[in-house]
């Protein structure tokens, strides 16, 4: 047994399985990522639909339905901080991928300490936004948000009415929340309450608080959901990150006065 | 482990782990991934695919490398060839069943700290060439898989009144007889099951018992 167990010995051994280790590991990665990818952006399509309830939750779709009734959608990116959109062509709206923009610097900006409510970091510059139109008129917008969770990014959707101030519908259709406790926040019965709910005042500042304001009985609150206090806490910072004067506020607000 | 047979090339190794030393029956590990991924059967068999994968690649990969492994780091070695086993099946489940794989969630990935194949690895593998080895990973792995696979079933079919995502059971919502059991669909239930299992084994047979022992 001795023999084995010299410094030199140790240190190969360790460093030798450690690199077939690694190469293992990072070549499955890299010959499945694209599949992967791939599965991302459906179900990313798919939480669209499921946000723009144009798909049920439950639903099982095949990939060629997702895509098409997706189609219905008009997808448009946004420039946040000229409050505007940025009217580039399909094909680059289509592959712009807001989750590889928010690491890459130059995509992204720095979000200055005082106005970083959900410690996001950084953003980009660019979100996609999806519009829901009936007979040429705006019926909604499906706005992506997202931010850190208590142990991972939670990815989801708010949805507002034509109005751009009462919310309509939320899904948080990517999270590596608690099983059992903070997946809650992908059950019905919570997410059904945001429906009808004003993001914003009239005069279009943000109203928007989970657990508030005020006591049950008010139509305007959302309930906080108990032993999940802490991912639900920080989808209520970020969402009003999001669809504050940071985030979304300015663009819907152009797109109001518009309207 | 002294008591172990160097090399021991009988069938037993692969049989045995199936009822006389279950790994979850009679040695109770595992439990954590039993109880919480058998609400139905899909999770619950492609939970029992993963850890026969894992479990088979850590011991033939520590039975290879038993003679080369420094004593001192033993262990780290050993938990890091498991390790790799888990991405790389947690990378497949997710590039070729990524429902499940979601269904799944943390608890492929926690495969890596499941008492069983650290415990093959540690006590089989190491004082064991590859072949005995593999049996014994395969023995140990189907030894969890259809404990797993019975609750899953049982679970799925008072729960949801169907198997594999079949209705078999006609509900009562929808005009049949059955009402399903909400009970299952929560996680005691895996318990309440599992008790029944260990208590009708130990009933059969008498040695597995802990008074039978002497403990």
């Amino acid at each position: 047994m001795n023999q084995r167990e010299s410094v030199g010995r140790t240190l190969l051994v360790a460093v030798s399985v450690a690199f077939v280790c690694s190469l293992i590991v990072s070549s499955v990665v890299y010959w499945l990522r694209p599949i992967q990818l791939a599965y991302r952006s459906v179900e990313q399509n798919r939480a669209v639909l499921v946000a723009a309830g144009l798909a049920e939750q439950s639903e099982t779709l095949a990939d060629r339905d997702v895509v098409s009734r997706f189609l219905e959608l008009d997808l448009q990116l946004v420039d946040l901080d000229a409050a505007e959109f940025v009217g580039a062509d399909a094909s680059m709206t289509a592959s712009y991928d807001y989750r590889s923009a928010a690491e890459d610097p130059i995509a992204s900006r720095p979000i200055t300490p005082e106005n970083d409510i959900a410690s996001l970091g950084g953003r980009p510059h660019l979100m996609p936004v999806y519009l829901q139109r009936d007979d040429g008129g705006l019926a909604g917008i499906v706005l992506p948000v997202y931010g850190r969770g208590m142990w991972s990014t939670i990815h989801g959707y708010v949805v507002l009415e034509s109005d751009l101030l009462t919310i309509a519908n939320a899904w948080f259709y990517e999270h590596g929340e608690t099983p059992g406790i903070g997946d809650r926040i992908q059950n019905p019965n919570w997410t059904t309450q945001w429906a009808g709910k004003k993001a914003y005042h009239e005069d279009g500042t943000l109203r928007f608080r989970i657990g508030g304001p005020g006591d049950a009985a008010l139509p305007e609150r959302i309930d906080s959901i108990t032993g999940a206090s802490i991912t639900v806490a920080a989808i209520d910072r970020f969402v009003r990150y999001w669809l504050g004067d940071d985030g979304y506020g300015p663009f819907l607000a152009n797109l109001r006065r518009r309207s | 482990m002294a008591s172990l047979p160097q090399q021991d090339r009988s069938p037993r190794v692969f049989v045995d782990p199936l009822i006389e030393t279950n790994p979850i029956t009679l040695r109770v590990l595992g439990l954590c991934s039993a109880l919480a991924v058998t609400s139905s059967l899909v999770p619950a068999l492609i939970m029992s695919a993963a850890v026969i994968a894992v479990l088979s690649f850590a011991n033939v990969a520590v039975s290879l490398l038993r003679h080369v492994m420094p004593p001192s780091i033993r262990l780290i070695i050993e938990v890091t060839l498991i390790a790799t086993a888990v991405i790389v099946v947690d990378e497949v489940l997710k590039a070729f069943a990524p429902d499940v794989s979601s269904v799944l969630s943390v608890f492929v990935g926690l495969i890596i700290t499941n008492c069983i194949v650290l415990a093959r690895v540690e006590s089989f593998a190491m004082h064991n060439g590859v072949w005995a080895s593999l049996l014994d990973a395969l023995g140990n792995g189907l030894g969890y898989s259809w404990i797993l696979v019975l609750i899953g079933a049982i679970r799925e079919l008072l729960g949801f009144g169907s198997l594999l995502g079949y209705k078999v059971l006609p509900l009562a919502s929808t005009g049949g007889w059955f009402e399903p059991n909400r009970l299952m669909l929560l996680t005691p239930s895996a318990f309440f099951i599992l008790a029944v299992l260990v208590w009708w084994i130990r009933e059969r047979r008498p040695a597995q018992r802990k008074d039978a022992q002497g403990r």
